[in-house]
């Protein structure tokens, strides 16, 4: 099912009772999901990405803006009416039932013609059970499972009645990170196999761009860019996003564009057409954005060299560095055998740089050398 | 591995020392007492050991109408007062803005003086030749015949009795279970929510569940401190509760020591031997039924 939000805007009163400020916790969201698609919002804390959810399943109604399942207004809807079944943060799994009894549960509240005989439940729930493969476990209770089984019996429970969307908060961050890495695929393949519209919020950003087929990147409760995984990635709409994904970070500098030239510090390191003033930038580099060479054209100090065995980073510092006095650039372990002495030179790939606005840090749009970017 | 035996040991001691002096000594001694026949506290001499002093006060009819007393109280107030206080609290936990300010409100007979409250409440409720009391005026008011709540018949007595105790207790109850009621996880109701639970289920599937360790400890306390009830009593009835006919089983043990028919502390031990086995039975009662309900 699709789902969409029209100007859909958010306010609270403010915590401090004594201060009649107001929250602001989802400003304008304006977004469309498709269909049958796993889509994730992400951000840092605070950004209004579990705002954005509850207002989807119907725990908060939005101050202003409409929200459409298909055609279906829904704004007004109360939660139990929306079709919606969600997974937790912390599961929520009522801990005095056994397993059977915690999928079975939403089932039990039909009323009416939907009302189901014993035999079609315990069907029903097999089947969940089936789909998230904990058919073993179900006498147990939830404390005498390990976390990611549990995730798996909350997946089943918000599965059981069949939802239209299925909305998860935070459904990975209470696991380990072999399990964090094992569950997602898990939530992929569940999700491929419902073919359910399906809601992802996270603050991971790996997390998103492995499991997602699109990305709503938001912050302060504003979206910011919305777009398949290797598109956000490859080409940020500003600073924040291109900041926010990413590991290791971008490399961000002070930078200028002057005379058709792109320069970072005192380096010029590229050539570049563009309709944008000369003036002062910030310059992002992704980490594999460098090309190590002898008569490269950024000049930084070498500070070390972290072997990871497929891949080398190099950890050097350069005065027009914005966040961190070092930047971290990763090569193939090949090329390690150029590094000598406490200097290194880099050339840049021009489509791993991007440039932003000193002010708006939004994205300014260059070509270098014929090649568009 | 020996000195540190005895290095455990040596800090064990206080411990030990005290609860042996003030704990277990008193309870063999107690115990000692109620099978002496013909104690005399003044000589410290007694005629011998047996089981006289626990028939003596089987057939005491004043230890009978105390343990009938102390059953009614038991039965009739425990669990109403925890039913209320858990309506109260539900109640509360309902209107989060003003919550507080009822809190304190219900929270108040807990820091009064109960003798102070027992006084006020036998001034509600008496009825001399001179005025009829406030509770008189209220049920002439409604066409009712006055009665004598403090000295006219028993199920009167039982009532202002029962009523104050339920006064009494409540606000602990309350206290506890509003706490309770906070602490169960929001998150439980949204996933219940969501999901379109009936709040009569919400209530009986999640909310009680999660609180009945709450419920069962006010119940288990409950018991135990309406056996023990006894200041309740002089506060409205005085101190010659026999007379009254009001007497509990505390009661009838402080008589048995100190009252007018006073000076045999052998009996006194024998009934309070005796209110120890029926309180420890019922607890134990009480901790296998919250046992099996928990693990169901």
């Amino acid at each position: 099912m699709r789902i969409k939000l029209e100007h859909v805007t958010k306010q609270f009163p403010s915590r401090n009772k004594k201060s009649k400020d107001i929250v602001t916790a989802a400003d304008d969201l304006c977004f469309e999901i498709p269909d049958g698609k796993l889509v994730s919002l992400l951000g840092p804390s605070g950004c209004g990405k579990s705002t954005a959810l509850n207002l989807i399943c119907g725990l908060l109604s939005p101050t202003s803006g409409k929200i459409f399942f298909d055609d279906d207004d829904v704004t007004d809807l109360p939660p139990e009416k929306r079709g919606v079944g969600m997974v937790f943060q912390s599961y929520a799994l009522y801990p005095h039932l056994n397993v059977r009894k915690n999928i079975m549960f939403p089932l039990q509240n039909f009323k009416g013609e939907d009302r189901l005989s014993k035999e079609e439940m315990l069907k029903k729930v097999d089947e969940a059970a089936e789909i998230v493969q904990i058919k073993e476990l179900m006498d147990r209770k939830p404390k005498e499972m390990s976390g990611g089984q549990q995730q798996r019996v909350a997946i089943a429970r918000a599965l059981v009645k069949r939802p239209r969307v299925l909305l998860l908060d935070e459904p990975l961050s209470n696991l380990d990170a072999r399990l964090r890495i094992q569950t997602r695929e898990e939530i992929r393949r569940i999700q491929k196999e419902t073919k359910i519209t399906t809601v992802f919020v996270t603050h991971d950003q790996e997390e998103a761009m492995s499991i997602s087929d699109f990305i709503i990147v938001m912050k302060n409760g504003l979206v910011h860019q919305i777009g398949a995984p290797q598109e956000v990635y490859d080409d940020p709409a500003n600073l924040f996003v291109a900041k926010f994904l990413g590991t290791p970070p971008i490399n961000v500098f002070n930078g200028k564009i002057s005379n058709g030239y792109l320069y970072i510090g005192e380096d010029a390191v590229m050539k570049i057409k563009t309709e944008a003033a000369d003036g002062d930038v910030y310059v992002g580099v992704r980490p594999e954005g460098f090309i190590l060479k002898n008569d490269g054209k950024l000049h930084c100090e070498l500070k070390n060299v972290e072997v990871m065995g497929r891949d080398t980073s190099i950890v050097s510092s350069n005065k027009a560095s914005v966040d961190a006095a070092v930047i971290r650039s990763i090569i193939s372990s090949e090329e390690r055998d150029l590094i000598n002495g406490d200097k290194v030179c880099f050339d840049l790939k021009p489509y791993k740089v991007f440039i932003f606005g000193k002010d708006d840090e939004k994205r300014i749009a260059y070509e270098v050398e014929g090649e568009s970017k | 591995m020996k000195t540190s035996g005895l290095k455990a040991w040596l800090y064990l001691l206080p411990a030990i020392v005290f609860l042996g002096i003030f704990m277990v000594y008193p309870l063999i001694d107690v115990l000692i007492y109620s099978l002496e026949e013909g104690y005399n506290s003044a000589s410290g001499e007694s005629y011998g050991i047996g089981l006289y002093n626990y028939s003596y006060v089987l057939h005491d009819p004043y230890f009978l109408q105390a343990v009938k007393n102390t059953f009614i109280i038991v039965v009739i107030t425990v669990p109403l007062s925890t039913a209320i206080a858990l309506l109260i609290s539900l109640a509360l936990s309902s209107v989060p803005k003003i919550k507080e300010l009822y809190q304190t409100i219900f929270f108040l007979p807990y820091v009064t003086n109960t003798l102070a409250v027992g006084l006020v409440f036998m001034i509600m409720f008496k009825k001399t030749p001179y005025s009829d009391g406030l509770i008189n005026v209220l049920i002439k008011a409604f066409g009712g015949n006055t009665v004598d709540f403090i000295e006219g018949p028993y199920w009167a007595k039982m009532f202002v009795m029962c009523f104050y105790t339920l006064w009494i207790v409540m606000p602990f109850k309350i206290l506890i279970l509003t706490s309770a009621l906070a602490s169960v996880d929001d998150t439980y109701y949204k996933a219940a929510k969501i999901d379109g639970t009936s709040r009569f289920r919400m209530f009986t599937l999640i909310t009680l569940p999660m609180i009945s360790p709450m419920i069962f400890y006010l119940i288990i306390t409950g018991f135990i401190g309406a056996f023990k009830a006894y200041s309740d009593e002089v506060a409205i009835f005085g101190a010659d509760l026999n007379s009254a006919g009001m007497n509990t089983i505390v009661g009838y043990v402080y008589d048995k020591l100190y009252g007018d028919g006073g000076g045999y502390p052998s009996f006194a031990s024998a009934a309070a031997l005796i209110l120890f086995v029926i309180v420890f039975t019922i607890t134990c009662i009480n901790l296998l039924i919250s046992k099996k309900s928990s693990s169901v």
